[in-house]
């Protein structure tokens, strides 16, 4: 054996500076190594991504470049495209049906002279939102926030100033409720109450309180009304007139450019077919390019007033039957307790086979002729005594409405619809979702099945069934005479659907939750809901985040769906376009444009869930 | 031992703790088999035995975190039954130390300790921050008040966890295993913790392996085993002239190496 100790003793008598690394270790050279051809297989991946990424591009660029702006029409936009010598095999995109038609499918067929109205509401949504998800807005703007949808449901819907207050007040008039409630009986018995003074407050006091205010506004302004109702009809005739003259005059202007373009088109084909010098198409062609401006702007112009003509001509019925209400208004109302006693009397006096019917559909044939005749008669006294109430109060409604002119449902169309539906379910099915999430959880045996059943039902079934079940069904389980707003029954529906996943990712977050922690708030004398509140939701939703916005993106995406139950979101608007005989054809572009504006919207939610996971783990760990 | 701690850790005849024939079955497991146990205000009583043998239920039944089937809890001369009252009454009043902490990971620590005073005794915040960094001096760690919990040692937070339940002045205070989770550099300062809180008087039950501490702040040692409570007599008796032979067996296994 030899001795290994004197080759191992070594003893370093220079230190080594650092240096750079080789070439093909830095920069741009090893970040193409490694990322792009690592290996011969990835080399071919590389090569073949490339290749598919090409033809792609190939075949959508050139229709994309080619895109005409300015026309009136899908025919207009081939004759630019034939003119400006496009191959036809490979066309042009037509995005002058966006520019025709982009103000209908953000508001749908909403007042456009009330446009300002969901603009504002858009606007302070996000004033409302910011105190929500960013922590350094002020805390004291979460008192917007509480009264931002109240006032949003007012700037849409329009209405007397007092109807947000008084829907408002019911949340009050409930929370009053449960103080009594919790006083005398324990929570259980608080939030019993609480529903019921809730309840009782919003479907009867309510709109009685509201129609006494319509009434006694009204009344007091009748006089007055009648004066300037009638000297508004006498301004709104001549001013009709005068529209409809500027109509005829722009009609002819739009005819005569009509001819000019079309002349135009012929010399450009003509010019292309036997080209003289290059100046002279160039020159046609840049002639032809401002006379389709021109008429553009005239048609532009031409719809315009096409919308004052018909916004007047409504104006002048709506000011003419509400003068004729006016004035029969002392005749209906002396007469109606006549009508409604006539009513009673015929009831009362009618045979007993017949006494609680409210059609004559339903009678039997062991009916005799005089009991139906009688029991007609009855029913069209009360039908009469009903249609003249429902006239007094909707008089007075119109008369004595201080607020915003209201709005109908269903003329909310478009984004403006998707992002109502989008925004009321998530912002309702956070809630309904934690609590599931919780009831699920929950040990009691009622509470737990309950949520389970809920949950796997709603779930179960596409969400599409549960439209249609809004659309035909709910009305039946509700009380009679309450005639619930579509876009209201589809807002239950989609949040419901959505609460139900929504509960399914916080049961996830929660289950990621070390028990330990619900112990250690229990054993610190937290109640169930201080726990809840303060220890355990705050960690599962943060746990949860990405599985929420992922539904949230879902439900927004799911709003398209409505399309199917006649309401007129921006999908429904395609049917819309492509029906006039303008745009009848089109569909690539409306599509490419419905696409990115639900993407826009969808990024950023996106984006948004990234920015906070990233602010919360660094908070914590 | 200063004459003042000797004097704090006299034993008064108030009874603190009274259980009687406590019963408890996990599923049809019979986790606690006939437990009786007085306790007296300011005692200090080490529970040890096998990992399985119910000292943790029994700690754990005191502050209703677990729920006992049969017999009686008396805490603080309040009767432990289902009515949620009592049990958060009861809860306010017994502090508890986790095994595995259980700090809240979202909250500082500033947050962690004031949470309950705040939100169960109503205490208003400025108060309950002084209080918090009055014991968070006490546990030697008031520099890390605005952290939270993911930056600190494993003994620093079993330090906070303590700080966290004497915030709520409590009467009680339960340790389940408060050293097992940690370094065996990081013990004795929480060791250190609990034998500074027994100087002062404070009524302990504590569950652990550190018999060391059993001999030196614990004025009772009990052995339990198969869900019973096998034997108990103070610390120099109990681990010089054990009495079961079940007992010399786990003392001469735990104390063998």
């Amino acid at each position: 054996m030899t001795d290994h100790t004197a080759s191992l003793t070594y003893v370093r008598d220079k230190m080594i500076p650092q240096a750079a690394p080789p070439v093909s270790e830095a920069g741009v050279v090893k970040w193409v190594r490694e990322n792009l051809f690592s290996s011969g297989l990835n080399v071919i991946l590389t090569a073949g991504s490339l290749y598919v990424l090409y033809r792609v591009i190939a075949s959508i660029a050139p229709w994309l470049l080619n895109t005409v702006w300015n026309a009136g029409s899908l025919t207009e936009c081939r004759e630019i495209l034939a003119a400006n010598g496009v191959d036809p095999t490979v066309g042009g995109a037509c995005f002058a049906v966006i520019r025709d038609r982009w103000v209908q499918f953000i508001f749908g067929f909403y007042p456009a002279d009330l446009y300002w109205r969901p603009i504002l509401a858009f606007v302070l949504f996000f004033v409302a939102l910011a105190p929500v998800l960013f922590a350094s807005v002020p805390r004291r703007l979460l008192a917007f926030t509480v009264i931002y949808p109240f006032l949003a449901v007012w700037l849409i819907w329009g209405g007397a100033f007092w109807s947000p207050l008084l829907v408002l007040a019911g949340f009050g008039i409930g929370y009053l409720g449960f103080v009594l409630g919790s006083r005398f009986g324990g929570p259980a018995l608080g939030v019993i109450l609480a529903v019921l003074f809730a309840g009782a407050w919003w479907l009867y006091a309510a709109p009685s309180i509201s129609s006494m205010l319509d009434r006694a506004v009204g009344s007091a302004r009748q006089e007055q009304s009648m004066v300037s109702l009638t000297a508004e009809t006498a301004a709104l005739g001549p001013q009709l007139a005068d529209i409809e003259a500027k109509l005829e005059a722009s009609d002819t202007a739009i005819a005569d450019a009509v001819v000019q373009k079309d002349a135009l088109v012929a010399a450009v084909v003509a010019e292309r077919a036997a080209p003289t010098t290059d100046a002279a198409l160039a020159g046609l062609r840049s002639e032809l390019s401002a006379s389709f401006a021109q008429l553009n702007g005239l048609r532009a112009e031409a719809n315009r007033l096409a919308i004052a003509r018909f916004q007047t001509q409504d104006a002048i019925t709506e000011t003419r039957s509400l003068l004729t209400s006016i004035t029969d208004l002392p005749r209906l109302e002396a007469g109606l307790p006549d009508m409604q006693a006539k009513a009673a009397e015929l009831r009362a006096a009618l045979p007993e086979s017949v006494a609680i019917l409210a059609t004559v559909d339903a009678v039997g044939t062991e009916v005799s002729a005089e009991d139906k005749a009688a029991l007609r008669a009855a029913i069209t006294a009360e039908t009469g005594a009903a249609a003249a109430a429902k006239t007094i109060g909707l008089t007075y409604a119109e008369l004595g409405r201080v607020g915003l002119k209201p709005v109908d449902s269903s003329d909310i169309g478009g984004f403006l619809l998707a992002v109502i539906i989008g925004i009321s379910g998530i912002t309702l099915s956070l809630p309904l979702g934690i609590l599931l999430a919780l009831g699920r959880q929950s040990h009691l045996f009622i509470i737990n099945k309950v949520s389970v059943g809920f949950i796997e039902i709603i779930r179960g079934v596409p969400l599409i069934v549960w439209l249609f079940t809004a659309q035909l069904l709910l009305n039946y389980f509700l009380p009679k005479g309450t005639n619930f707003d579509l876009m209201l029954r589809v807002i239950i529906m989609v949040t419901l659907f959505s609460s139900a996943y929504i509960a399914e990712v916080i049961r996830g977050g929660l289950a990621a939750l070390p028990k330990g922690q619900l112990e250690a708030a229990n054993a610190m004398g937290l109640n169930y809901w201080q726990a809840m509140q303060l220890i355990v939701l705050p960690q599962a939703l943060k746990i949860s985040i990405p599985g929420i916005v992922n539904s949230f993106i879902g439900l927004f995406k799911d709003t398209t769906l409505v399309t199917f139950i006649g309401m007129y979101d921006p999908i429904g608007l395609v049917g819309t376009a492509r029906a006039s005989t303008e745009w009848n054809g089109v569909y690539w572009e409306l599509y490419i444009f419905i696409g990115l504006l639900f993407f826009v919207f969808c990024f950023s939610m996106g984006r948004y869930s990234l920015y906070l996971e990233r602010k919360l783990r660094r908070e914590n760990r | 031992m200063t004459e003042a701690a000797r004097k704090a850790m006299e034993i008064s005849d108030e009874v603190a703790i009274q259980i009687n024939a406590m019963n408890k079955w996990f599923g049809s497991f019979h986790v606690l088999r006939d437990i009786n146990l007085t306790v007296y205000r300011g005692e200090r009583i080490v529970i040890c035995g096998p990992s399985g043998s119910g000292k943790s239920t029994l700690i754990r039944c005191i502050n209703r975190l677990e729920e006992h089937q049969a017999g009686t809890i008396m805490v603080d001369g309040t009767e432990l039954s289902s009515d949620l009252k009592n049990i958060d009454k009861i809860r306010s009043e017994v502090g508890m130390v986790f095994q595995h902490f259980n700090l809240f990971p979202h909250l500082t620590i500033l947050e962690n300790l004031t949470l309950a005073p705040i939100w169960v005794r109503k205490t208003p915040k400025r108060e309950a921050e002084e209080v918090a960094m009055h014991y968070l001096n006490k546990v030697k760690i008031p520099e890390q008040a605005l952290k939270y919990p993911g930056q600190l040692s494993g003994g620093q937070q079993q330090r906070v966890a303590i700080a966290r339940s004497l915030c709520m002045k409590p009467r009680i205070m339960l340790f389940d295993e408060p050293t097992s989770a940690l370094d065996p550099e990081m013990i004795k300062e929480v060791l250190d913790t609990m034998i500074e809180l027994a100087e002062e008087g404070m009524t302990m039950l504590c569950v652990t392996h550190e018999m060391g501490f059993a001999q030196a702040v614990a004025n009772r040692v009990i052995f339990m085993d198969q869900g019973q409570i096998v034997e108990q007599n103070e610390p120099k008796e109990f681990f010089n002239n054990p009495q079961s032979e079940r007992t010399k067996l786990f003392l001469s296994q735990i104390l063998g190496h």
